[in-house]
């Protein structure tokens, strides 16, 4: 991630970037050292409050960009809760910088999901912050997955295993979009019933038919098979 | 005409511009032809709140303006005129740098014009 805010500095009018995330703080930083932690967390947690201000009017926010007098600020969520903060100087072009910050996302956005693939399992808790549909993170399904409904008992929480099972390796397969394309699919799968052991079957089937590929989806299908060997796949 | 007809008058001219308000920084609107003025009006309010509150935590100069940017929608643009917001919601599409080059241009006009202290409503009278 450092890398990638690295680059964004380089983009001409860029002070500097950090990702933060509103229950783990500032992940990583390269602000000029004028600009305090402390600091910088407290501008972000008013970002944080202007961006759900935002959201609540538009649900469809993309970003907000405050402009001082001599600065700017830009703030879009990538994938997940984190979010991107851009300090920039007051005469940037906003649309130069949004095409740049655009394309340098898409990378973020990939490598972030990648790596919460890896390391998240699929029944961690919901983001604090509402998601922000970004014009470069497609927008990921909020309903009927189990980590979009921890509050309440999960219609999918008795095969959360088999569930986590499966969604980790459909990643091995789709890299970055496996996530998002598993949330939908348990989405469907999952509507005007409650899911058991039983129906994993058909789970499995949409998602081999999200590969596309005879041959990986066979592979993908015997290496679920191998690991749920009692789950009736 | 009143100094807040005017005003509307011109900044209902600039292109871009698909709506507009006026309030004072307390959240009273002043004029508006805004579908929804109230959750408008709370919006700039609250927001305006955060963006001078970062202002103050980081040192950073006075606060111009903020964009909620949508990408396929009206975004809605919030200047700050001394005790007034300006909330804009611009034209789908359009670009945003150019209308915030054009109501930033309109607005120092205003703010050159005003005396100190004096607000939309005293221009009235």
């Amino acid at each position: 991630m450092q890398q990638l805010i690295d680059d964004l500095k380089s983009i001409p009018g860029v002070i500097g970037a950090f990702v933060y995330h509103p229950s783990e703080g500032v992940r990583s930083n390269n602000l000029p050292p004028l600009f305090k932690n402390e600091r910088i967390s407290e501008m972000a947690k008013g970002l944080m409050k202007i961006t759900a201000a935002g959201r609540h009017n538009f649900h469809d926010l993309s970003e907000i960009f405050l402009c001082y007098e001599e600065s700017s600020i830009l703030c879009r969520q990538l994938t997940g809760s984190n979010f991107l903060v851009v300090v920039c100087d007051p005469e940037i072009n906003f649309n130069v910088v949004n095409m740049s910050l655009n394309l340098a996302m898409e990378e973020v956005n990939s490598r972030i999901a990648a790596q919460e693939l890896k390391s998240t399992p699929i029944a961690k808790t919901a983001p604090l912050a509402p998601p922000v549909i970004s014009p470069a993170a497609p927008p990921q399904p909020v309903v009927a997955t189990p980590a979009a409904a921890p509050a309440s008992p999960s219609p999918v929480g008795n095969i959360s295993h088999e569930l986590e099972v499966m969604a980790q390796n459909l990643s091995k397969f789709l890299g970055p979009m496996a996530r998002i394309i598993f949330d939908d699919a348990v989405d469907l799968w999952s509507q005007g019933r409650t899911p058991s052991k039983s129906d994993l079957p058909a789970l499995l089937d949409s998602l081999c038919q999200e590969i596309g590929d005879p041959d990986k989806s066979k592979h993908y299908r015997e290496l679920v098979r191998e690991q749920l060997p009692s789950s009736g796949i | 005409m009143t100094g807040v007809d005017l005003f509307s008058q011109h900044i209902g001219q600039i292109k871009g511009v698909e709506n507009f308000m006026v309030l004072r920084h307390d959240g009273h609107m002043l004029t508006h032809n805004m579908s929804q003025p109230e959750k408008m009006s709370s919006l700039a309010t609250l927001t305006g709140i955060s963006a001078q509150s970062i202002q103050k935590t980081m040192g950073f100069t006075p606060f111009r303006y903020l964009v909620f940017a949508r990408e396929h929608n009206q975004s809605l643009i919030i200047f700050t005129l001394d005790k007034f917001y300006v909330g804009i919601l611009a034209k789908t599409g359009f670009n945003l740098a150019e209308l915030i080059e054009d109501i930033a241009k309109f607005l120092v006009k205003i703010k050159v014009k005003r005396n100190p202290g004096n607000s939309p409503k005293e221009e009235e009278e």
